[in-house]
């Protein structure tokens, strides 16, 4: 995967732009128009940049308060012929945070609309608009007495909506965000306010009863992940009710090879399920930096030789592999499958099984613990502390549920990591038949120089699962042509179907253009 | 063993914090909201000169919910830079915004220490740091009120080392802060 050169800003008329900002002034109220230099137009950056070259700032923001609203924004700039992009809450750091593919567009922030319609307690479901967060969903959850949650990311201030469209995950039993999915309302280009769910009958009026993601028909949802064909302005979300019990615990493992092992005995524990999906095996580094720094561990700044990752893993008490998880349901199924694991271990040489226990153990447990129980917070935030004022970009990739699979790309991502003098520090977590690999390349986000060199390793690790036969799941503006060109067989079907949709739904190409390497004019218009 | 992150935070009377507060923006009257890492002895010390009780703890999704409902004129504190990442954006949606920064890292056994904010206040910090030694923490909150003054006024950065060896129980490098409402 070689470097592209810089993308141009996108191509939008001076004097068109400057009549959009007048009538968009005038439909919002002009507070809530952001332009020029003093008026906060920073926020709307990437602040984990990992290519500090690449101008993606916008001409303008706007932040519009309700449907309506929205509505007018879109119909605005379809006349004059002004491109958007769409944003919940701006946190997707890792992956562009609060920035457009492309500078010169006009971002939609649409964090004004942070209301949670409805929760219901007996159906398990709750409907909120983009700007809610995860914080405040589980603020409005616990005001309310509510024993239901939902599966938060370990960044839990970023938005519930934007973290699902981005195909997030988080850590209980339903981490899978998009299986979370009951419902979208959106906005297409032309104006259409569409219900994806049950809201579309005449009878429901636009007010879902959010309990099921499809309908008859075409099951239109999912087409919303990761995509650009409208603005999405409200969400059903599927919560679960917390367990009457939930055991948290972890399994490590001595070595860096018993990866392979360890993914193997979990196996037919995950198919049967009595481990549940969503559970992570980190890998020592990882859960390490949440309580330690690389400075901290004196010797140069490059990657922590293999003695040093031993010692400091018995110092800390953590495996090479740390593996967390919990169990569930009542007292008598939890001590059940708490057995069936413990038999599932025996005779693994070197794996410790430990169950949290509130009273302080080894790094990342209680972190853990709290995320399978749907516990929203900022605190793995932490981990990017282990290069001082951190960032990190993510490398996400789906291979099967085999541990020579896993052994692979660890032993490939660590090699490669070594060679451009990057600490490894990633999970995989398991999904029903697949891992995904999490591997956070965490640089000093003050430093162009090591921007420059993850974004040099980041193209080398995507190269290299391409070529093992995993593909990428989820990636940072800076490449999205690239991973979309990855899914390119026969004859780049897939992108050429998302074209024609793009070019059907989104005629004037104004929805994120460039969004997962999805341009508008059948890619005729291309990064132009 | 440290597994979870927890703070120390606080909203303490202005007058508690120090005397000099005629100048500042802070008047005595307001309160101010303090935030330190619990995780490390420097930010502790920190917490203490401040006349934070070592037992006001909140783990972060506590501490997030705190800074919702925050209504204090002012956020100070010290602790880790990616604390601070996240809590200068978590207030900035609330109308709170930086008039101070300092970094404070771990260089060959000194704290070397960047400051950046109101000129005078800055440079006044910095020549007090430069003789505390590891008592670093504890003359950066004596002037905390001070470092909230006209944030309006000429911005400079200042940098000194202290003297002795940094506690060993930190992460290399923290930040202080101070944000006031606008
Ligand atoms: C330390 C750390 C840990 C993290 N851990 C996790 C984790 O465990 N799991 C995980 O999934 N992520 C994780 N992340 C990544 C990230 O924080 C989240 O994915 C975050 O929730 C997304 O940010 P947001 O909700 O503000 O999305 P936004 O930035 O608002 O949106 C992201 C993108 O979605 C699209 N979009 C947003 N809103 C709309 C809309 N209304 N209509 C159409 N398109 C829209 C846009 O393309 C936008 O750019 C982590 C990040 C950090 C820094």
């Amino acid at each position: 995967m070689k470097p592209r050169d810089a993308l141009p800003p996108a191509r939008v008329d001076a004097g068109a732009l400057d009549a959009a900002l007048e009538e968009w002034r005038a439909a919002l109220g002009p507070q809530w128009v952001l332009s020029g230099k003093a008026s906060g137009l920073a926020r709307y950056r990437d602040d984990f940049a990992p290519d500090a070259a690449q101008s993606r700032a916008p001409h303008a923001a706007l932040q519009p308060a309700n449907l309506k609203q929205v509505q007018k924004v879109l119909e605005i700039a379809r006349r004059r012929g002004v491109p958007l992009w769409p944003l919940a809450t701006g946190r997707n750091l890792g992956y562009g945070g609060a920035a457009a593919r492309q500078a010169g567009v006009v971002m939609l922030d649409l964090q004004r609309m942070n209301r949670v319609l409805e929760i219901n307690e007996a159906l398990g479901y709750a409907l909120v608009e983009p700007g809610v967060s995860h914080l405040d969903l589980q603020r409005e959850l616990t005001r309310r007495g509510s024993a239901l949650t939902a599966a938060p990311p370990a960044a839990g201030w970023g938005s519930v909506l934007g973290n699902l469209l981005e195909r997030g995950h988080g850590y209980t039993p339903r981490a899978e965000q998009f299986d979370n999915l009951c419902g979208l309302q959106l906005v297409l280009a032309d104006g259409t306010v569409v219900e994806t769910g049950l809201g579309a009958r005449e009878r429901e009026r636009g007010k879902p009863r959010a309990v099921l993601p499809w309908r008859h028909g075409l099951p239109a949802a999912s087409l919303f992940g990761q995509a650009n064909f409208a603005v999405v302005t409200r969400l059903g979300l599927a919560l679960t009710p917390r367990p009457a019990v939930l055991r948290a615990y972890r399994v490590s493992v001595a070595a860096e090879d018993d990866l392979r092992v360890l993914v193997e005995r979990l196996r037919p524990l995950l198919l049967d399920g009595v481990v549940a999906p969503g559970g992570v095996i980190v890998n020592l580094l990882l859960d390490a930096a949440l309580v330690t720094t690389r400075r901290r561990l004196g010797g140069d700044s490059g990657p922590l030789a293999a003695e040093a990752r031993a010692r400091l893993g018995a110092e800390l008490g953590l495996g090479a592999w740390n593996y967390h998880g919990a169990f569930a349901g009542t007292a008598d199924s939890v001590a059940g499958d708490a057995q069936a694991l413990r038999e599932a271990l025996r005779g693994l040489a070197g794996a410790r099984l430990e169950f949290e226990d509130g009273t302080g153990s080894a790094p990342g447990v209680a972190l853990h613990a709290a995320l399978a129980r749907g516990v929203a917070s900022t605190e793995a935030h932490a981990v990017l502390d282990w290069v001082g004022a951190g960032a990190h970009l993510d490398v996400d990739t789906s291979l099967p549920l085999r541990g020579d699979a896993a052994l692979a790309a660890f032993r490939a991502h660590q090699a490669l990591c070594d060679e451009h003098g990057l600490d490894y520090l990633a999970a995989f977590q398991l999904g029903p038949r697949d891992l995904r690999h999490r591997h956070l390349l965490v640089f000093a986000r003050d430093d162009a120089q090591a921007g420059a060199r993850v974004a040099k390793l980041y193209r080398a690790l995507a190269a290299a699962a391409d070529g093992r036969g995993e593909g990428v799941l989820r990636t940072h503006l800076d490449f999205m042509d690239d991973i979309a060109a990855q899914y390119a067989w026969s004859d780049q079907a897939w992108l050429r179907t998302c074209e024609s949709l793009k070019d059907a739904l989104d005629p004037g190409g104004l929805l994120a253009p460039g969004k997962s390497g999805l341009w508008p004019g059948r890619g005729g218009r291309k990064r132009d | 063993m440290l597994d979870r992150r927890t703070f120390l935070t606080g909203a303490l009377s202005a007058t508690l914090l120090a005397p000099a507060l005629a100048r500042a923006r802070v008047s005595a009257a307001s309160t101010v909201r303090v935030v330190v890492d619990g995780g490390c002895e420097d930010a502790r010390a920190f917490a203490r000169a401040c006349g934070l009780s070592e037992s006001a703890h909140q783990d972060a999704a506590s501490l997030a919910a705190t800074l919702e409902d925050m209504r204090e004129t002012a956020c100070v504190g010290l602790g880790r830079d990616s604390q601070v990442f996240v809590l200068t954006r978590l207030l900035a949606s609330r109308g709170y915004r930086p008039v101070y920064e300092g970094r404070h890292e771990l260089v060959a056994a000194r704290t070397r220490h960047t400051l950046r904010g109101a000129r005078d206040a800055v440079r006044t910090l910095a020549t007090a740091l430069a003789d505390a030694g590891d008592a670093w923490p504890r003359w950066l909150a004596t002037a905390a009120p001070r470092l909230a003054h006209a944030a309006s006024l000429e911005q400079a950065t200042a940098r000194t080392v202290s003297g002795l060896a940094a506690r060993g129980d930190g992460p290399g490098l923290l930040v202080s802060w101070c944000l006031l409402r606008a």
